[in-house]
């Protein structure tokens, strides 16, 4: 009990030194929006990950070595993840002891877990791992950890804090440690020896990198332990720091907190009691090493909105559908958006098998017709519809993606709510200029201009200047617009920066200069840039093809 | 090459027990029991945390063996030093000396016949020398030390395990 009282006291000295530091940061320092997730045709706007946690290896009579072996070798060679993310408890820490009481750290644990991940050949920018309770009995200072573990081996740390950036956003996740920081072994009474929270300096780290990505489009983090009660007695959880953290989820508009500990699964949504914003899913994935099914979770963002699957070991295929979004993701998802009862809304399913997939189709509310979906040409995991949803009511609808190969048939199935409303507001884009940038003067009296231009010389930037705006020519902001330069053989395909509050946008193309010998570069001719799509939340493109033409002539 | 690997390793062993021991607060002279379980602890750290994990087996060993000296010190100085014994019992424990960890937890149940985790150490360590019938008597043991029933039922789950596995 003592131990207990000095604890509590220590952690509420650190959450009170904490609130007056995190005090002094402005929220409009931290980034993320989850509202910004838009229902779009466009199929070039996605990317995916793994989540997965208590790999347990060491653990008497389990699958943990296998089932680690089979997500970083099968799993990522078919899913091809941006990344996999593993919640901790990566080690059993009982070296296989019959009562499965966790007295390690035991070095033989580690050697297995790291050869398995070294001879799967992952890089460790494609791994991330991050420390459980069981990686921390008996070991205050994650010394077993740190030395072995892929992440705490390549940073020294014991969290981790990474981005993904793409042409279509930036995306943000922290794995945070929330493993018991005394060092305790565990123990029959409570906490067990996992008294879990975060402590200063643990926090202190989630605000600096929350803060360090303004223009992160998402903000996603993950720990081991659930945030609160699980309601069963031995499931223990985020003890002290729990304020501060759920402040900085707030301030950051975070759309998730995934998490392991439990061996369940679960997809819930946590709304505050107060805060700024709505609140973030809380999904809870079961154990990869203990667990006989529900072992690892496929998430996915597509046009900024979140989707996710959990999934069972071994068990193909994967379906995940991400457009729409699944308005019952966590039983409500206020991140979700309204379909339109149009008559060509997209629909987007990625589907991953080690075998040959033969037919993916779609229906709606149950009906006994299904729809064939067709693989798309440059991303062959993923696969799309155009869906006529002109004759449905207004209201919740369900939608079923089934995949068939040779492995079985899997599905998946969401909500999405139909708006019976006029078509979506259209939004256009028009190429306004095209011009280069020119640095005149030296040192202080250097200036660099936009001039105007149709012709470029062979290694110049071509700049796209756009102008974004809707059917009654008001600027729209937070636009993206995609070009395609065609010409000379050539097909690129450009995506310009957000649209500013004048509705103005930027577009480069970098072209490239022939090499010394005079040979190679962008070949020299007549290229046409054609407006392909504007992306933005609210609004559909109007298809409208604008088009321009410059020329690029030899050096 | 080998034999300067002999000759640094002893040396290494040597600079680095002396670092921590001149690291240590207290200055040596007027070392207490308390001050070897403290400089004890301190070995096996040096040993358990940062060779270990690093893999080096045999500076791991050397500094075992001075925190074997240093709690086998502060157990002289007081025969009913339990932290004492229960830095013994693990040291004997992690180094994998079933049979003297066996001896030394049996010494923590009986100064600290509240800690029950030590009764499920002394079992564990038991079993890991295959003696199952003291390892079910720890654990009946300890259900006399507790009127928690949650931890009654865990250690019935234990005595359960050991049965189950005898009976294979």
């Amino acid at each position: 009990m003592y131990r207990t009282a000095k604890k509590s006291s220590s952690a509420a000295l650190s959450a009170l030194i904490f609130s007056a530091l995190i005090l002094g940061l402005s929220p409009n320092c931290m980034a993320g929006d989850p509202h910004s997730a838009f229902y779009s045709p466009a199929n070039d706007r996605i990317f995916w990950f793994i989540q997965t946690s208590d790999t347990h290896i060491g653990t008497s009579g389990s699958q943990d070595s296998n089932n680690l072996s089979w997500i970083v070798n099968q799993a990522r060679s078919v899913i091809d993840p941006s990344f996999i993310l593993v919640t901790g408890d990566l080690t059993d820490s009982t070296n296989a002891n019959w009562f499965g009481w966790p007295d390690g750290p035991h070095q033989e644990e580690w050697d297995a877990y790291k050869n398995i991940i070294a001879s799967s050949g992952i890089p460790e920018d494609q791994y991330y791992d991050i420390p459980g309770n069981h990686d921390a009995y008996n070991d205050q200072d994650f010394s077993y950890y740190l030395n072995n573990s892929i992440h705490g081996r390549a940073t020294g740390r014991t969290q981790a804090s990474f981005v993904r950036t793409f042409g279509f956003g930036t995306y943000h996740f922290l794995g945070i440690n929330t493993a018991d920081n005394t060092g305790d072994g565990f123990s029959l009474t409570w906490p067990f020896g996992d008294y879990a929270g975060l402590d200063s300096s643990e926090l202190s780290f989630i605000s600096t990198e929350m803060a360090k990505y303004p223009d992160s489009d998402l903000t996603m983090v993950f720990g081991h332990h659930p945030l609160f009660d699980t309601g069963n007695a031995d499931d223990t959880y985020v003890y002290y720091g729990l304020p501060s953290f759920l402040s900085l989820m707030d301030q950051s508009y975070s759309s998730l907190y995934g998490y392991g500990h439990t061996h369940d699964a679960s997809e819930t949504f946590y709304v505050p009691d107060a805060g700024q914003h709505e609140g973030f899913h809380y999904f809870n994935v079961a154990s990869l090493g203990k667990s006989s099914s529900n072992q690892y979770t496929i998430m996915a963002i597509d046009c900024n909105g979140l989707s996710s699957k959990i999934n069972t070991v071994g068990s193909w295929p994967a379906v995940l559908i991400t457009a729409p979004l699944d308005e019952g993701l966590g039983g409500l998802n206020p991140y979700g958006y309204a379909v339109p009862a149009a008559a060509s809304n997209p629909i987007r399913a990625l589907v991953f098998d080690a075998n040959t997939v033969t037919s993916v189709q779609y229906r709606v509310d149950s009906s006994t017709s299904w729809f064939p979906m067709n693989r798309v040409a440059t991303n062959p995991r993923l696969w799309e519809a155009s869906w006529d949803a002109a004759s449905l009511a207004a209201g919740l609808h369900t939608l079923e993606v089934k995949a068939s190969s040779a492995s079985g048939t899997q599905n998946d199935i969401i909500k999405v709510r139909i708006e019976q409303t006029s078509q979506p507001k259209q939004v256009g884009a028009a190429i306004a200029e095209t011009g280069k940038y020119v640095t005149t003067g030296t040192r202080k009296n250097k200036v660099t201009t936009f001039q105007q231009a149709t012709s470029f010389i062979q290694g110049e930037s071509v700049i796209f200047w756009l102008q974004v705006s809707d059917t009654n020519s008001s600027p729209i902001s937070g636009a993206t617009v995609q070009l395609k330069i065609e010409g000379q053989g050539l097909g690129v395909t450009l995506t310009s920066t957000s649209s500013d509050s004048s509705g103005s946008a930027e577009a480069v193309w970098t072209t490239s200069a022939p090499n010394k010998r005079a040979t190679g570069g962008t070949t020299p001719g007549t290229y046409t840039a054609t407006v392909t799509g504007v992306a933005v939340s609210g609004y559909a493109w109007d298809g409208a093809a604008n088009s321009a033409t410059i020329t690029i002539v030899g050096k | 090459m080998r034999t300067l690997h002999l000759l640094t390793f002893p040396l290494f062993v040597f600079l680095s027990a002396a670092l921590i021991a001149v690291a240590s607060p207290e200055p040596q002279q007027s070392v207490d029991k308390a001050d070897h379980n403290r400089q004890g602890l301190q070995y096996y750290d040096e040993a358990f945390y940062k060779q270990l994990p690093q893999g080096k087996q045999r500076e791991a060993d050397a500094f075992f063996d001075l925190a074997l000296m240093e709690f086998q010190q502060a157990i002289a100085a007081n025969p009913e030093d339990a932290a004492a014994y229960r830095n013994l019992a693990r040291l004997h424990y992690v180094r994998k000396n079933f049979l003297q960890a066996v001896d030394a937890y049996r010494t923590v149940t009986v100064l600290e016949p509240q800690n029950i985790d030590a009764f499920v150490l002394l079992a564990l360590s038991y079993t890991r020398i295959d003696r199952f019938v003291e390892a079910i008597q720890a654990l009946e043991a300890a259900k006399n030390h507790t009127d928690d029933p949650e931890v009654i039922r865990k250690l019935d789950g234990y005595i359960r395990k050991i049965n189950d596995h005898n009976q294979e």
